[in-house]
């Protein structure tokens, strides 16, 4: 760390899910530290943990959360009151979740909810508050905003509602946004134009942005740097260039190569071996070891763990081009 | 006008041919006749042709609410077509009766895209090929276990599953089972609704390569809906490109992929983000959403490139031998 303390230290993050058929390991310590305004992708396939970890921050998690240590602008988040953590979330951390209706409420109208969050993080009155909301539709590219703020949610398709979502977000002014699939249950062109705004507002405002997602392609026009989660832990931290460009974790060489793009027309596709892993039966070493082709008898025993602080590293024995 | 092609060059008899189909939902009919409400009409398929040869895959592609599931529902009997025909093997399927409309469904097979939702809670892997394999007297009696046992060989499900019921399977066993029981049947033809959507990467790759063997290995003519174009770039020979219920361009996989001549087909490639490190800076390829279609080109709100003549809508004609495109001002 060069002087300035990190926006965002998360050390030794495991949450628990406490099930029927015994507990599991959602995330197993994971360890991250964000600089203001930087921009971080999550990669990872289903269950990987990379939700439950944004809901963790949050103080969201269902399950047991235990961390070494948690801070956000060098206060420690497990020390803070109720009403700090409020303040927290809102104002120091916003969340955009894959589906807008978890954030908004089928039954009052767009403008009652933003109006609502404008109020209880500026302290506005009904009629600037009510300007403040159409501020911000206008600014997340809602077309002509002050008529459109009357209508329920129901009334805006999929793309208008994930920018009223960000609206809301943006009402607290946070100085980071976690963004957890945002723009999954979206077409194409519309995502394009949701990752455009995502994008834009977070240059503007000097915010830091994680961005969760599954889609490798989004990830690489979205963000700087990259952590790869499997089976609830952070396998491999890269800037994003190095990622593509060389991947060290076997895991991260497998999805990139199981990809479409990565084989010719005509050409078989390359899958990773295997199934995802059994949370409730993770055995005691590299959870990723029974699918992979370089594994030894020592990946069996304990699980590797990466250096949060390097700028690439990978939690893996025998990471790919090993001479680097 | 019509949207069809001028004439297919195909020489061999189709395996598949729907000419002119449109579907239309809403009006006043069923529940809401009772409470006088009259839905507006709205036609989710206007005016569809296309022919897939036997083997062949192809590629349906559009974003949401373009008509390309209805499409495959309607093939199948799930929509009942308001216009239009559907030719299997040169037979018209909507002539036949509904006696003889029975042998159809064991001819043309779906798959879906949420295993969850197509597959019975309570029926394990066996029961719910067994089923199948009964009701359509695909083998004899004391035939059944050993048919099941080869379906499941086929989509590659270890015996040992044979047992478990679908909540204790993974996303892409889910996939298999739907996958092994509408192959069940002997199809000839089969229907794939987005097949790999809900599933992880890896597991994409897997399934995505069993489709291309049993495809191979079975001969089967396929028709593969999806949003993803990167998929179907890898599955189809021809793709058909929809939007707001209408084809916009059609032709090979490479020709279209490579040489897009609508501009929404363009829109679409330059939209789908690339496996290339580089942080965007551009604006969005296009504004504005689907939904309503305008009078004239369905596109045209939304075109970069739409003059005055796009108030009519421009038939799809063909830019070069089985190359069509819908547009007054198609890319060179």
């Amino acid at each position: 760390m060069n002087g300035a303390s990190p926006l965002l230290e998360i050390e030794d993050l495991s949450v628990v899910f406490h099930t029927r058929s015994g507990p599991v390991l959602a995330n197993d310590g994971v360890s991250l530290t964000l600089r203001a305004g930087e921009t971080l992708g999550i990669v990872g396939e289903s269950g990987s943990g990379k939700s439950v970890f944004c809901r963790a921050i949050l103080g969201l998690a269902k399950g047991e959360v235990r961390a070494r240590r948690m801070a956000f602008d060098g206060r420690d988040i497990a020390a803070m009151s109720r009403s700090e953590k409020q303040a927290l979330r809102g104002r120091g951390i916003a969340m955009v979740f894959q589906s807008p209706m978890s954030s908004l409420d089928p039954v009052w109208t767009i403008g009652d909810q933003l109006v609502e969050t404008v109020r209880h993080h500026k302290g506005l009155d009904r009629a600037g508050a009510r300007r403040a909301a159409i501020a911000l539709l206008d600014r997340v590219g809602i077309q002509s905003a002050a008529r459109r703020l009357d209508d329920y949610p129901h009334q805006w398709s999929g793309g208008m509602l994930q920018r009223a979502v960000i609206a809301l977000a943006l009402a607290g002014e946070p100085r980071l946004m976690l963004a957890d699939e945002p723009t999954t249950a979206l077409d194409v062109t519309i995502q394009d134009q949701i990752l455009a705004l995502l994008t834009e507002l977070q240059r503007e405002t000097g915010m830091a942005l994680v961005l969760v997602s599954h889609d490798l392609g989004v990830i690489a026009e979205t963000v700087d740097r990259v952590a790869v989660m499997y089976a609830g832990r952070i396998v491999e931290t890269a800037s994003v260039r190095h990622l593509f460009e060389r991947p060290a974790h076997p895991y991260t060489v497998g999805l990139l190569g199981s990809m479409v793009g990565a084989a010719g027309q005509g050409e078989r596709l390359r899958p990773i071996p295997g199934q995802p892993p059994d949370l409730h039966h993770l055995g005691t070493g590299c959870a990723f070891a029974p699918r992979c082709s370089r594994a030894g008898d020592d990946c069996h025993r304990a699980v590797p763990r990466i250096d949060p602080a390097a700028a690439h590293d990978a939690a893996c024995l025998f990471p790919m081009e090993a001479e680097r | 006008m019509t949207n069809s092609l001028s004439s297919p060059p195909v020489t061999a008899p189709a395996r598949l041919a729907v000419e002119r189909l449109t579907v239309e939902f809403g009006g006043g009919g069923g529940w809401r006749r009772l409470g006088g409400v009259r839905a507006p009409i709205v036609r989710a398929v206007d005016d569809v042709s296309f022919a897939i040869a036997p083997g062949e895959t192809l590629g349906l592609v559009g974003e949401s609410g373009s008509g390309k599931t209805t499409v495959g529902r309607a093939l199948v009997g799930l929509v009942r077509p308001t216009g239009g025909s559907l030719m299997l093997d040169g037979q018209d399927l909507s002539a036949i009766g509904r006696a003889g409309r029975r042998g159809v469904p064991r001819r043309i097979q779906m798959m879906f895209q949420d295993p969850y939702g197509s597959l019975n809670p309570r029926f394990s892997v066996r029961e719910t090929l067994a089923e199948v394999l009964r009701f359509h007297h695909i083998v004899p009696p004391d035939g059944v276990a050993a048919e099941v046992r080869r379906m499941m060989d086929l989509v590659g499900l270890p015996a040992s599953l044979a047992d478990r019921m679908p909540r204790h399977l993974s996303g892409g066993q889910r996939q298999r089972v739907g996958l092994a029981r509408a192959l069940a049947v002997r199809p000839s033809v089969l229907v794939l609704d987005e097949p790999v959507a809900a599933l992880d990467v890896s597991i994409q790759a897997q399934v995505l390569n069993l489709l291309q063997d049993l495809r191979d290995t079975l001969d089967l003519t396929m028709l593969f809906i999806a949003h993803e174009l990167g998929v179907v770039r890898y599955v189809s020979d021809k793709v058909a490109v929809m939007y707001l219920g209408a084809v916009m361009e059609t032709g090979s996989a490479a020709e279209v992929f490579t040489r897009p001549a609508h501009p929404y087909t363009r829109s679409l490639l330059d939209a789908m983000p690339h496996l290339i490190a580089d942080k965007r800076s551009r604006p969005p390829v296009l504004g504005g959403e689907g939904g309503e279609a305008a009078s004239g080109c369905r596109f045209r709100a939304r075109c970069p490139r739409a003059g005055d003549a796009c108030a009519v809508a421009p038939p799809l004609v063909e830019l070069s031998a089985g190359h069509g495109v819908a547009c007054h001002f198609p890319a060179a």
